[in-house]
């Protein structure tokens, strides 16, 4: 009686598998996502939670520091002290050559101009 | 596989019996969207906080009637019996699963997990996988003339509601029923939207798109969706509630996660995902990855601007992705989602996965290949049903794999799959098994053997649990135990 395959999941080749090209893929592009770094246009703001693409529960990253995020538009926001975001920034992230966590894209946010008050209040 | 053929006709010729007919209104209108409420990851989080730190432990259930389920609920032993933590605060591995994505048999086993935990992973046995399913359905169409009426899916529905789910609502899988009950995993069910091919999975997320209070939702309902065989079960219908005053105030409210878009709210994400730059009638998406764009535009559907979309229409989630790893993909690569282990890494939260994949498929007994006539009407049919069904999503697992690797040190794909089984007669005896929501008890309790045995005996397992401070006990039997028991007993 034979134990049990081989561990790796990718150590099989030959074996027969019924479907599918597990190696392939394995070897493939992998991941669309790239390394950003996210600024304030003011330079403030070291360490304050970056969300992006509407996603206030899990933050994606913090102003300062390189962190991995998908390709194509992406929206990048701040909430700092206030209710709403404060600093934006819509942007197209491609995966240019040398991305990585050394050589980032960077992405600087703009101030939001804060909406004026209601007429009457 | 001939049996499993055998059975699927003999289902489709009892319940073809049952009339078709409007579904009952599943779904209540969404009061409110807040990405902090309702069935969703953060609020499992909030009322079950894990022991462990900085792991991520996320399981994947496929399709494949009772096989899977009880391979799936062995695989859920498994991690029951290993301890990890620190050496004064050890814990079940299985109390600090995050995430688990079913589709089909395998949601049977995920929901109830779900609603009654480790303690509960017993009873599973006697209340559905070792229970004449197949004749209770058939009992109940047959004898019922009421049912001649039903929709197929929900004497299914109703079936599972009343023996093996009790009754209970995603809103029991919210709240926590007594001091110290962990909900805790977040559970993904899956099924396939008939209109867009592509996966819906039971969360809020999705629900909050048709605008739908998943809370108010039975749990039956929802397995039911990820388990309805083509054919032999008809669709399970949700009534899609979009677009409602719940979207159009989320819109205004800058921290919900929704904006407006062409002149109709519509999540943050979707809009990002549909981005594109329109040039001579063609719209080029500005994602590098088209599979985000395609996800956009799924989703965006769900919005029911054109108004033509006021059901949606689900079939078991096999035919979308057989081994439940769309979302489980999708939390790993991608920062919109909750939650999105992605962005735990980029903040450090997470510095550790591991991914159990639990894949029951079949494989065909046919021999078709020893002769020269073509195979007749039934087998084509029952074929294309089940081909898709039986396939297994290896482009997933391995990208999977290449950013495990990239990324979580140490990782861990651990795989349940009965190609794994080196004995070549033993691997054939699981390959065919029936699906069938009715098996002998005897291959009950051999697949529920295999599925602990293959995860305590794996390598990677085994680092990884060493790696959260544990050790995981021998497995008895073992894969040649039980392979040895399965040749004594044929």
């Amino acid at each position: 009686m034979e134990g049990l395959s081989p561990p790796h999941l990718f150590d099989l080749a030959g074996r027969g598998w019924a479907r599918g090209s597990a190696q392939a893929c394995a070897g493939g592009s992998g991941m669309a996502l790239s390394w950003v770094k996210v600024v304030r246009s003011d330079g403030t703001g070291e360490g304050v939670d970056v969300f992006v693409n509407g996603n206030f529960v899990d933050a994606a990253g913090t102003i300062g520091t390189a962190f991995r995020t998908e390709t194509g538009q992406c929206t990048f926001e701040t909430l700092d002290a206030t209710p709403a975001p404060d600093w934006r920034k819509v942007a197209t992230i491609d995966r240019p050559p040398g991305n990585s966590k050394n050589k980032p894209i960077l992405v600087t946010l703009e101030l939001i101009a804060p909406v004026p008050p209601a007429p009457g209040t | 596989m001939r049996a499993s053929l055998t059975r699927a006709a003999a289902a489709v010729a009892l319940l073809a019996v049952a009339a078709c007919a409007a579904s009952p209104d599943r779904t209540t209108e969404l009061a409110r969207i807040d990405q902090r409420a309702g069935y969703r990851y953060v609020t499992i989080d909030a009322n079950g906080p894990k022991s462990v730190d900085k792991a991520a432990v996320l399981m994947s259930f496929s399709g494949g009637g009772t096989r899977a389920a009880a391979l799936a609920d062995g695989a859920l032993r498994a991690l029951a019996e290993t301890e990890v933590g620190s050496a004064n605060n050890q814990v079940p591995l299985a109390s600090q699963i995050d995430v688990i994505s079913s589709v089909s048999g395998g949601s049977v086993t995920s929901a109830y997990f779900a609603l009654y935990g480790i303690d509960g992973l017993g009873n599973l046995e006697q209340n559905f996988l070792k229970r004449d399913i197949v004749g209770a359905l058939a009992g109940r169409t047959f004898f019922n003339p009421g049912a001649w009426f039903q929709p197929r899916i929900d004497i299914l529905s109703s079936y599972l509601d009343q023996n093996v789910f009790q009754g209970k609502t995603y809103q029991d899988l919210i709240a926590a029923e007594a001091p110290g009950r962990s909900r805790r995993p977040y559970v993904i069910l899956n099924a396939a939207d008939m209109a867009t091919g592509g996966v819906f999975s039971f969360t809020q997320d999705q629900f909050d798109l048709i605008c739908g209070d998943l809370a108010k939702l039975k749990v039956a309902d929802a397995v039911s969706a990820s388990a309805a065989f083509p054919v032999a079960l008809s669709a399970l219908t949700l009534r899609n509630h979009a677009p409602c005053a719940a979207q159009t105030a989320a819109a205004a409210n800058p921290v919900s996660g929704w904006t407006t878009s062409d002149g109709a709210p519509a999540p943050v994400r979707i809009v990002n995902d549909r981005a594109a730059d329109a040039a001579a009638g063609v719209a080029y998406p500005k994602a590098e990855n088209l599979a985000r764009f395609r996800r956009g535009t799924v989703a965006l559907t769900y919005l029911n601007r054109d108004g033509d979309k006021k059901y949606v229409q689900l079939l078991d989630g096999g035919i979308a992705d057989n081994l439940g790893l769309t979302q489980p993909f999708r939390l790993l690569t991608s920062p919109n989602e909750s939650p999105s282990f992605l962005n735990q890494l980029n903040t450090g939260r997470v510095n550790k996965v591991l991914l159990v994949v639990v894949n029951a498929r079949g494989e065909s007994d046919k021999k078709f290949g020893e002769s020269p006539t073509p195979p007749g009407v039934t087998d084509m049919l029952l074929t294309s049903i089940g081909t898709p069904i039986d396939g297994t999503s290896f482009q997933f697992l391995g990208q999977l794999d290449q950013l495990l690797d990239d990324r979580f040190k140490p990782k861990s794909i651990v795989l349940v799959d009965f190609d794994l089984i080196a004995d070549r007669a033993c691997r054939s005896y699981f390959h065919n098994m029936a699906t069938s929501w009715t098996l002998p008890p005897r291959q009950v309790d051999d697949l529920i053997a295999l599925g602990k045995a293959m995860v305590l005996q794996s390598p990677r397992y085994q680092a990884m649990v060493a790696a959260l401070g544990g050790r995981v006990p021998p497995a008895r039997p073992t894969v040649e135990e039980i392979c040895a028991r399965a040749r004594l007993g044929s």
